[in-house]
């Protein structure tokens, strides 16, 4: 018996099962360490990624009769969400984009360094595409016109193919993928960690395997050290520094969702930015499809003086960006007073207590469109295969079953930011200070939490 | 001068991809026709109007198709005015339903229900900007691909090295980090 499995059967008798390192489950670490994996699970969704592309661009004008829209943003973009809250950035490892970068980089790749611009501003990059992107989706109806989603992967693939060619490893997936600042904040709120045995790791000769590869196959592709890794925003759970650990040193375990964000050493108002932007993109989601958007939007002309939607959705997405925004920064305001912490500080500390909210609110709102329109991606799969499609309700569960499990998933949003809030508050001040503390960020989630209540009452459209 | 070439092609290559990602981009969703009004007012809420039951026993449709389509090709896809059982799944619990619409593809201009008409608010491109615009995508990129490789054909064979992704123990390169 090796020393590291040694190892593995001792621990495996001491730990309890929850704590315990999923690596010493033979399923699991066999699957990990597999030189298929995770090849072959990029190869599916690959494969997946070209038919939905053929039919974005050539197939069916409309999209409720479009499998590759119905496959995108029925089926794929509800899950996200939850696959991160359940895999953490799993996602990103079978990402067709990801898969394309990896070959275009093991070809023709000349893999040079990251320019210090995109290490420097990366984030904010990351921020400002999901914005524009869902602005773009807005005023050009890119979700609901399978050539304008085309465009857009096309447009993603693009960016893709040149950052795989130009620089080394995965620079797209870490500094550029619109993605990846949202699965970084929800793959923090999950539950699967990725983490080094620190013991291990101080008496390491292998000479940085884990971020420089070695014989049994490459380092980290997200320019992670996983020997001081302490977040799992990055770690796109490709196993790579498993397969060329020779001392057996990662561990892979489940934690308690949220627990990373109690914890936050280094807090980036970048990250917090973005968390707080989520929120208001979800309400920007939710009150453009619902009814009365058209009396919003008739207000909207009426002040602006212009018919031009461009004008008016763009007032709209600026207030329900900026709403979020400054309540935070009032809430940061009042804290400063009692934790004596900077705005700033209170700001970008506090802004990743919002995660577990944005994630719910996200969540709900995908949920009404995988649970109301989920059929249509059979729908639309069946004349591809010369059947006629049945037709009928596209529905999964009815509106009542979707209504409680937005709810529901709303309250224990709230009740896990409100609990994060409080961590950090207690981390971060004195004993009769934490309260005070507390206090102005939990009535901002209360409130953000009630608004999402109050929009998730109203009957939404469809995408389809 | 080999160098600067690198240095050139590098920085310029650069430039040129930001660029063409712009140009892309604004052509690419030019390409797309815009909402003239509201694609949420227009699209996403007025195409539930015709079957949304406000509890009270009338219909409240406000689609100009008021009065049922035939539908050939699509079956028992209506245009949106198929009678819905008590325990519609898409009826909310304030009454409301969120039944989509299915288009029926083969007969120009009918309302889809979406408050588009196929062709007087044409979604797709014309075959011409259709083919432009692929045509420029695969250009570009086929184009980056060969400047890669030609980039890459250029590199010190240190830096080669390292570009197969795995360090080579054997070399110098050994435990440092790239």
């Amino acid at each position: 018996m090796s020393p590291v499995q040694l190892r593995e059967a001792v621990e495996k008798k001491s730990v309890p099962p929850l704590q315990r390192n999923l690596l010493h489950y033979p399923v699991v670490a066999a699957v990990l360490r597999s030189r298929w994996y995770p090849g072959i699970l990029q190869a599916i969704t690959i494969t997946f990624f070209g038919l939905i592309l053929f039919q974005l661009l050539v197939g069916p004008a409309m999209a409720h009769d479009n499998l590759g829209t119905a496959l995108t943003w029925v089926l794929w973009w509800p899950m996200i969400p939850i696959i991160f809250l359940f895999l953490g950035r799993f996602w990103c490892t079978i990402c067709p984009f990801g898969t394309i970068s990896d070959l275009v980089q093991k070809f023709v790749g000349s893999r040079r360094t990251v320019p210090k611009f995109l290490k420097r501003y990366g984030i904010w990059i990351i921020d400002a595409l999901f914005i524009l992107i869902t602005w773009s989706d807005h005023v050009w109806g890119i979700v609901e016109s399978p050539w304008g989603s085309g465009v857009l992967l096309l447009l993603l693939t693009t960016g893709v193919i040149v950052c795989g060619a130009l620089f080394e490893r995965r620079t797209w997936c870490r500094y550029l993928c619109f993605l990846g600042g949202l699965s970084g904040n929800y793959a923090r709120a999950g539950i699967l960690q990725l983490r080094t045995n620190p013991t291990i790791c101080a008496t390491c000769k292998s000479g940085a395997a884990c971020y420089n590869g070695n014989a049994n196959g490459p380092g980290c592709p997200m320019f992670e050290f996983p020997r001081m890794m302490q977040s799992s925003a990055r770690c796109n759970l490709c196993a790579a520094c498993i397969k060329v650990c020779p001392n057996g040193s990662p561990e892979l375990t489940v934690r308690m969702p949220t627990k990373e964000l109690w914890f936050i050493s280094k807090p980036k108002i970048e990250e917090a930015f973005l968390a707080v932007v989520i929120m208001g993109i979800v309400f920007v989601q939710n009150i453009t499809m619902l009814d009365v958007w058209k009396s919003i939007l008739k207000g909207l002309e009426h002040l602006s003086g212009t018919t031009n939607y461009a004008v008016t959705f763009t007032i709209t997405f600026v207030i329900a960006m900026l709403t979020p925004i400054l309540l935070l920064g009032l809430a940061a305001l009042t804290a400063k007073i009692f934790n004596h912490a900077s705005l700033l500080s209170n700001f970008a500390r506090f802004g990743y207590a919002l995660i577990p909210l944005d994630m719910a609110g996200h969540i709900a709102h995908n949920l009404f469109h995988l649970l109301a329109e989920g059929k249509a991606v059979f729908f639309t799969a069946l004349p591809l295969l010369g059947k006629s499609s049945p037709g009928g309700s596209t529905a999964l569960v009815s509106s009542p079953i979707i209504q409680v499990i937005q709810y529901t998933l709303i309250v224990l949003g709230v009740i896990a930011s409100l609990y994060t809030v409080y961590r950090i508050a207690r981390n971060q001040s004195s004993q009769q200070n934490t309260w005070l503390s507390f206090a102005p960020y939990a009535l901002l989630i209360l409130v953000l939490g009630a608004m999402n209540v109050f929009l998730f009452m109203l009957p939404m459209a469809m995408r389809m | 001068m080999k160098h600067l070439t690198r240095k050139l092609l590098g920085k310029g290559g650069m430039a040129l991809v930001v660029f063409s990602l712009v140009i892309g981009f604004i052509a690419g969703t030019n390409t797309i026709q815009p909402h003239p009004v509201a694609k949420a007012s227009v699209s996403r809420v007025s195409n539930q109007q015709p079957d949304r039951d406000q509890g009270d026993g009338d219909t409240h449709g406000s689609m100009p198709t008021a009065t049922p389509l035939p539908s050939p090709t699509i079956g028992s896809m209506d245009q949106g005015v198929l009678p819905h059982s008590e325990n519609d799944p898409h009826q909310s619990a304030s009454g409301h339903h969120h039944m989509p619409m299915p288009s029926d593809a083969t007969q120009p201009g009918l309302d889809s229900g979406h408050g588009e008409s196929n062709t007087a608010m044409g979604i797709s491109p014309d075959t011409r900007t259709r083919t432009i615009v692929l045509g420029s995508f695969a250009t570009f990129n086929g184009s980056m691909l060969v400047i890669a490789a030609f980039l890459k054909r250029r590199l010190p064979q240190r830096k080669r090295v390292l570009a197969r992704g795995k360090t080579n123990q054997n070399s110098s390169e050994k435990g440092n980090i790239v």
